[in-house]
């Protein structure tokens, strides 16, 4: 059986294509955040916070 | 969107370029829709040939918004043509336009619809994944020709946080360099990730304004 693998960042399965093997859903938030957003965010519910502040 | 401009002399290179990175998400698409895995690769490869013959995007103005829904839309454009005419098994003109890699594709991801989203959806999705492994190829060429793969693959993790599955510490042994310095060249790492990412969008979508909105949208179908 295939093992699983999921992203320790947000905890997501990752999908088989995954950019490096990096999470897709990550990486794309990556792209938003500032340096310091990304060195303390932490969870998704950071996510979501830093989601807020850029839209 | 450069690759719209006709008069750029780099537009048509440009466009081979854009195509290159995202056939994959318009293979994804037609996968979804016609179940002959055969009819959906030869209608792939004629959409490409007819879309850098015929220059289709140097029709394409500022008007028209994101070169992503731009692509769709002609696709499906251009599939209604061919099954109207029942020509659906057209080749291109008997030449490849650009070397469409069906059979790792085919293997690489699971394109039967199991997942429950349509095929637009699925097409936007494997649109942002492309897009982000273009951008990861992009980067560790650039480290790759600094003769930093190592570096690369030790911290490539970092990109989207601290939270890497490892630390620091364990690369700056593995590395032998001090943690300050793995923390600072994750840093440098990230910054340039996105110079690269925002780069690649720009090419994309109708202006510089845009890229984050496109980023959050992209993010959007990646959360679906």
């Amino acid at each position: 059986m295939a093992e699983t693998k999921t992203c320790p960042k947000c905890g997501a399965e990752l999908p088989d294509n995954a950019p490096s093997g990096i999470c897709p859903k990550c990486l794309m938030l990556a792209g938003l955040e500032s340096e310091q957003e990304i060195g303390s965010a932490a969870d998704e519910s950071d996510h979501a916070q830093v989601w807020l502040r850029a839209a | 969107m450069s690759a719209g401009h006709t008069s750029s002399p780099d537009s048509r290179r440009a466009l081979e370029s854009l195509c290159e990175t995202y056939w994959y998400p318009l293979y994804a698409y037609v996968r979804r829709r016609v179940p002959d895995v055969s009819e959906a690769q030869d209608l792939t490869q004629a959409f490409f040939a007819e879309l850098l013959e015929k220059n289709y995007v140097g029709s394409a103005t500022r008007d028209r918004g994101r070169f992503r829904a731009f692509l769709l839309t002609a696709f499906k454009h251009f599939l209604s043509k061919q099954w109207e005419k029942s020509k659906a098994r057209k080749r291109g003109g008997g030449r490849a336009p650009i070397p469409l890699d069906f059979e790792s594709a085919d293997s690489s991801i699971r394109i039967e619809p199991a997942s429950g989203l349509t095929a637009e959806q699925f097409y936007d999705q494997q649109w942002a994944i492309a897009l982000l492994g273009q951008i990861m190829e992009q980067l560790e060429a650039e480290f790759e020709q600094s003769g930093k793969t190592k570096l690369y693959e030790a911290l490539k993790g970092f990109i989207i946080g601290d939270n890497a599955g490892t630390t620091y510490r364990q690369v700056a042994e593995k590395l032998s360099m001090t943690e300050a310095a793995a923390k600072k060249a994750a840093s440098r790492m990230r910054r340039r990730y996105r110079e690269l990412l925002h780069g690649e969008i720009a090419q994309t979508v109708e202006g510089p304004a845009e890229v984050d909105d496109e980023i959050r949208k992209l993010f959007t179908t990646l959360e679906l």
